[in-house]
């Protein structure tokens, strides 16, 4: 699992946590790799899906992580190393008042909003390890989500 | 875009109705007159068809997860075409078509027709207005109508044919025949 990605998620979860909102979502790696999905967040929950059945969604419920892993229909815990996560969430408490860009023990991000709703458009990461943009697209701010989406364990499915 | 759905299935239906207006951009429409996506969900004890006016009908096995139809409904979304004069309109992906060529339409641009295709008796220029820039506090008919203008500069340029747009009592219609 992508280290980088583990400090996005909780970036997003920490900055936004009085936030609730729906968004799609398009990875661009840069070796050209791009992943579709679908982010939801409500409170200290958040749920990151890929669109591609070989991929996986990842929960986060407060300071826990979860992986589902759509071809085995199996949730496991994720244990990582949080430290730059915890550096990353300490600048991301400034929310809305956020800085635009951040350069912390050798990873850099940088936002950019979307004009039209002030909502962040594209978050990109700078690292040793990985270096993506993360594009949020057609993103609901403002409507309450059904708490079923963040189940993790059984992942909720319509029957 | 805008959609309407049914369901031979209330509970499906009540929980695609719910569901798709807090994950999703798309709008969802009851009304008559309009000019729209129509999905139909048969819903049976082992899957969900899915089925549109001209498109494949697409199955989706239960149990499954909500994302799943998310997807199959952007699969529909994205073949929706409407005919304007012998221009194909894809308002969801904000293209228009012609002569197997391709434009892509700007955002504000695909908003404009997209509502002014939906809404066969007009929109109020207000409301539609309103749509656009829901920030502004005051409305103003030249901001619209600039963008109007530049929407029928871009189709003509693109296809030679002019949009019909027919004003009348503050309603906006497009005449697409």
């Amino acid at each position: 699992m992508n280290k980088i990605l583990i400090i996005l998620f909780f970036f997003i979860s920490s900055s936004l946590q009085a936030l609730e909102f729906s968004c799609d979502f398009e990875e661009v790696h840069s070796n050209g790799t791009v992943n579709q999905g679908l982010v939801l967040l409500k409170k200290d929950k958040l749920r990151y899906e890929y669109l591609d059945n070989d991929l996986f969604i990842i929960f986060v419920d407060g300071a826990k992580k979860y992986i589902f892993d759509k071809k085995k229909q199996k949730t496991k815990n994720i244990k990582q190393n949080l430290e730059a996560i915890e550096i990353i969430m300490k600048l991301a408490n400034q929310y809305p008042e956020i800085k635009k860009s951040y350069d912390e023990k050798g990873v850099k991000i940088k936002i950019e909003d979307n004009h039209a709703n002030k909502f962040i458009k594209r978050i990109s990461i700078d690292s040793k390890r990985a270096k993506l943009s993360l594009y949020l697209k057609n993103c609901i701010l403002d409507k309450p989500i059904n708490n079923i989406f963040f189940k993790f364990d059984p992942v909720f499915e319509y029957n | 875009m805008f959609i309407s759905i049914n369901s031979n299935d209330l509970n499906l239906l009540h929980f695609l109705e719910e569901n798709i207006s807090t994950l999703t951009t798309s709008i969802l429409l009851k009304e008559t007159n309009t000019r729209l996506l129509e999905l139909n969900f048969t819903s049976s004890k082992s899957d969900i068809k899915i089925s549109s006016l001209n498109q494949e009908i697409i199955t989706i096995s239960k149990p499954f997860h909500f994302t799943q139809i998310l997807n199959k409904i952007n699969i529909f979304q994205q073949n929706y075409f409407v005919n304007i004069g012998s221009i194909y309109y894809f308002p969801f992906i904000g293209t228009l078509s012609f002569n197997n060529q391709k434009s892509l339409l700007s955002e504000t641009q695909n908003h404009i027709l997209c509502r002014l295709v939906c809404f066969k008796e007009g929109i109020d220029k207000s409301i539609l207005y309103k749509s656009i820039w829901p920030r502004d506090k005051d409305i103003s008919e030249n901001k619209l109508d600039t963008h109007l203008t530049n929407l029928r500069s871009h189709v003509l340029e693109f296809s030679n044919q002019r949009l019909n747009f027919k004003t009348l009592k503050g309603s906006i219609k497009l005449d697409i025949n």
